[in-house]
């Protein structure tokens, strides 16, 4: 005999509460289960995934921020300028 | 390294920091929106660590540490700036329970990360995550940008792991939120502005 899955219906409400800890896979499987049955009935729900998984992406994207070799540079030798000037200064 | 820069071998202390300038430098551009603020702040911040190197313990990670003290310099330069208070982009919508609900329901599914080669979208980001206020644009750039795990997070800022996670849903349905005009007006356009709205 097949053994039948039933799987329980979720609120958009929990959904929205559950979409960043799915997003960062920070679910159990159940939920995650419930999650992705409403996700394929609720294009709202959907959507905030969507936009919210972008939106993860582009924050963490190295564009986002940009760091060049220039502040670098300025950062290391102002750095060990300002630790050499102190190691003089304590003797 | 830690010891030896303890033990008097103080010029190691630059090399040790630098895989961690980027960490700290876009915690403070992210934070203060200026490039040279950010740039002073990350300066001073890294100073201040290699003064305190001795109070390090290594019960939390070397980034968590560091992160701790770059956090208090930006924080600091907002203060002197008298910056903090203006600093809200509190528009989502709160319930008695504290819950959070996006107001936005476009279907953008994907700007394409090219997208960040237009300045627009990069300043335009910057500036959502710098005007969130200071518990939620904390966590986001622990969990988001410096792609810190929900513990360490927590060790950082000193709260609940409960709490990061509940801060981290606030701030990422505000950025998303508050890039919507964007996303619907400029980033896309014809049968991609289409895809966005279908309802």
């Amino acid at each position: 005999m097949q053994e039948k899955h039933i799987i329980v219906e979720i609120s958009c409400l929990e959904v929205f509460r559950q979409i960043s800890n799915y997003v960062d896979d920070d679910v159990d499987a159940e939920l995650r289960g419930r999650m992705e049955h409403h996700f394929e009935r609720c294009r709202h729900c959907k959507a905030i995934l969507n936009g919210t998984r972008n939106i993860v992406g582009l924050i963490g994207d190295d564009r986002t921020f940009d760091f060049s070799e220039d502040v670098s540079q300025r950062l290391t030798s102002g750095l060990a300028s300002r630790i050499a000037a102190d190691r003089e200064k304590s003797g | 390294m830690i010891r030896c820069i303890c033990a008097g071998q103080t010029e190691l202390f630059v090399e040790l920091v630098k895989p961690y300038q980027k960490m700290v430098y876009g915690m403070a551009i992210s934070m203060l929106k200026n490039e040279h603020d950010a740039e002073e702040v990350t300066q001073e911040a890294l100073f201040k660590a290699f003064k305190n190197i001795s109070q390090f313990r290594g019960d939390a990670k070397f980034s968590t540490w560091i992160v701790q003290i770059a956090m208090n310099e930006a924080r600091q330069c907002l203060r002197r700036q008298k910056r903090a208070a203006e600093q809200s982009l509190d528009h989502g919508v709160e319930d008695d329970e504290g819950d959070c609900f996006p107001i936005d329901f476009a279907d953008w599914r994907e700007i394409p990360s090219e997208a960040l080669e237009r300045k627009e979208l990069r300043e335009q980001l910057r500036e959502a995550i710098a005007s969130l206020k200071p518990i939620y644009r904390d966590v986001l750039l622990l969990r988001d940008i410096q792609h810190f795990s929900v513990a360490e997070t927590a060790t950082a800022l000193g709260i609940s792991e409960a709490s990061v996670k509940t801060r981290l849903l606030r701030a990422r349905y505000q950025v998303r939120d508050s890039l919507a005009p964007g996303i619907d007006g400029c980033w896309n356009t014809g049968e991609q502005y289409r895809r966005i709205r279908p309802f």
